[in-house]
């Protein structure tokens, strides 16, 4: 029998893509996972369902307006609502931003949905899915099994890895069943730019995730207790994002400008608008922050796991 | 190379204002098959805890396979636990889990599959290595966390009741595993079942509050080379036994009598001229044994700590 063991740094990563990979395997057969997975599948085809039967009545009251036969179809007058002025302004008193309203006028817009949905939901979800996952293992003890084996740097990054691939699992889903409604749904649907712009989103709305996921594994080192890292992932949440808008108020920006808008950038929140902006540095910026933003709420939490019994 | 596996030195431990390590010493020699006995709360799995680096001791100690305290970097792969109560992820299959472990102890994916599949011959869990973990009994589970700690070739075993739950056939079968064992690697093993301690390890230690209250070779600690303890029939005075025992000077407790050989003494030649002066005098003999049993050794041990 052959136990290679390779230099501590290689050994680590190895470690931690044996736990991800361990662990990835373990949330797809758990019931749990499996609902989870639905649910964001479920979220984005629900949305887009919505979206579509939402989009029907509107071109119904515009074939109306223009004096043009109804559709049974939704989408076969979607460029005239996309090009109506009113969404423009309802788009851009949302961004603050007129280039990027524009922009935003020209995604498709079963994507530009998804990525809605995916930027509002996907936090909730991994907090809700991740949050136990260190705690839980330590509370049942399944820890003991490996801290022998592996130093607790490597199995926590590799729990880490391991709800990353996950919610990137849950994300990708999403998308495809985004796509499939579309498909199905909406006359005027393209299909190669709709799974263009889906890839984007995917994406951009899995950095999104991992910021949360750093969260939700960090509270996750904190206690062994299961029912009190959930409670403390969902306080932690609507921390973060409760002090990112009280930080946004007008009061407190005129107050202290340049400290209200730099402490707003250790919060997702304020980062989620540069992922819709059609320049692709802008949205690598943002991805860099909100995985660093990660990787630091998750060694925050690490700090704590470290020095403790487990 | 230390002659030592493992080396405590005044480990404390406390949980609040429970002390569970109290200067916690010992020593277990390397290639030791060591049973580690006491009871409930006497410190046996935060010991285990402390050694594996689960548990952060607050004082002390600790010395691994003579590289100092539990290191991963220095130590995986090279010492195995069985910790106590600890489940196993449960949606996994019982061939899945030790794959898994043996990774993370270093093996290639091939080696560890095959190495997962040896352990589950070993606990004879073969026939339901494709079953999960929720589906396994609490017996089987049991095996299936025995079988993790004999996983690879380590050089040290801790193994926290590896007989808890099990059914006495495979209480039997555990005892020749930890036998077989034995000159390939050192197994420090906690079991309320004294006679499984006394029938496989080679040295013991008594814990008791946190502490070590005596360890040693099994022989020794049991007095197997100083003691003959003949179990009478009956109890009997020692007047009655003065008469027949030519000068020697044994002590008698109810219907236990128990000869303390002087140096160089073989117990054969003693043997050989009490028993027949015994039952010449009428009375039964029930057993003759060398030394006490550890459980006596045990109890005697805890009474002279409680006269203290």
């Amino acid at each position: 029998m052959s136990a290679t063991r390779s230099p501590a740094a290689l050994r680590g990563l190895r470690d931690a893509w044996v736990v991800a990979r361990f662990d990835l395997g373990e949330s797809l057969r758990s019931r749990k996972v499996l609902i989870f997975l639905a649910l964001y599948a479920a979220g984005a085809v629900a949305a887009a369902v919505i979206f579509t039967e939402v989009l029907q009545d509107i071109e119904e009251a515009l074939a109306e307006q223009l004096l043009v036969a109804r559709t049974s179809q939704p989408g076969s007058l979607t460029q005239a609502v996309m090009e109506a002025p009113e969404l423009r302004l309802v788009l851009v008193r949302l961004v603050r931003d007129e280039e990027l309203a524009d922009a935003l006028l020209r995604v498709p817009p079963i994507a530009l949905l998804y990525h809605w949905v995916a930027l509002t939901f996907a936090p909730v979800f991994v907090v809700f899915t991740s949050s136990d996952a260190i705690s839980g293992e330590v509370s049942t003890g399944s820890v003991r099994y490996a801290l022998f084996r592996t130093d607790r740097t490597s199995w926590a990054a590799g729990k880490l890895l391991g709800q990353t691939l996950l919610s990137g699992v849950g994300l990708a889903l999403g998308a495809v069943g985004a796509w499939i409604v579309g498909y199905l749904q909406l006359a005027s649907f393209a299909p190669l730019e709709t799974a263009a712009w889906l890839a984007r989103y995917v994406v951009t709305a899995f950095f999104f995730a991992f910021a949360h996921l750093g969260l939700a594994l960090g509270v996750s080192q904190l206690t062994r207790s299961v029912p009190w890292s959930r409670a403390l992932g969902l306080f932690a949440l609507a921390f973060v994002f409760g002090a990112h808008g009280w930080l946004g108020r007008d009061a407190v920006q005129e107050e202290a400008p340049v400290l209200a808008a730099s402490l707003q950038q250790v919060f997702p929140a304020a980062h989620r608008l540069d992922l819709w902006r059609p320049s692709l540095w802008d949205g690598v910026v943002a991805m860099t922050v909100l995985a660093a933003l990660g990787f630091v709420y998750f060694a925050i939490g690490h700090l704590r796991f470290a020095r403790r019994d487990a | 190379m230390s002659r030592f596996a493992l080396r405590l030195k005044g480990v404390e431990k406390r949980y609040g204002k429970t002390r569970a390590l109290d200067g916690l010493t010992l020593d277990v020699p390397r290639g030791a098959l060591m049973g580690l006995v006491g009871p409930n709360g006497a410190g046996k799995t935060t010991t285990f805890g402390v050694v594996s680096g689960a548990v952060r001791p607050d004082a002390g100690h600790v010395d691994v396979l003579g590289e100092g305290p539990f290191d991963p970097a220095r130590h995986a792969g090279r010492m195995t636990v069985l910790p106590q109560d600890c489940a196993l992820n449960p949606s996994s299959s019982a061939r899945q889990i030790l794959a898994f472990q043996a990774r993370l102890q270093g093996l290639t994916a091939k080696a560890a599959a095959r190495e997962a599949d040896r352990v589950l011959e070993l606990v004879r869990l073969s026939d339901r290595a494709g079953s999960r973990v929720s589906q396994l009994s609490h017996g089987m589970k049991r095996r299936l966390a025995v079988a993790q700690a004999l996983l690879g070739d380590p050089e040290l075993v801790l193994l926290d009741e590896p007989t808890g739950g099990l059914d006495p056939h495979l209480v039997v079968a555990m005892r020749e595993i930890l036998g077989a064992q034995r000159g390939q690697r050192t197994v420090v093993v906690s079991s309320h079942i004294l006679a499984d301690l006394e029938a496989t390890c080679d040295h013991v230690a008594f814990m008791e509050d946190g502490r070590c209250q005596k360890s040693g070779p099994v022989e020794e600690v049991t007095r197997r080379g100083a003691l003959v303890r003949i179990q009478l029939a009956e109890p009997m005075r020692l007047e009655q036994l003065a008469a027949i025992l030519d000068g020697r000077d044994p002590e008698l407790e109810g219907d236990v009598l128990r000869y303390h050989l002087s140096p160089g003494e073989d117990p054969a030649e003693v043997q050989r001229a009490l028993l027949p002066a015994l039952i010449e005098a009428g009375a039964g003999v029930l057993e003759v044994r060398l030394g006490e049993s550890l459980e006596a050794a045990y109890m005697s041990s805890r009474s002279r700590r409680d006269d203290r």
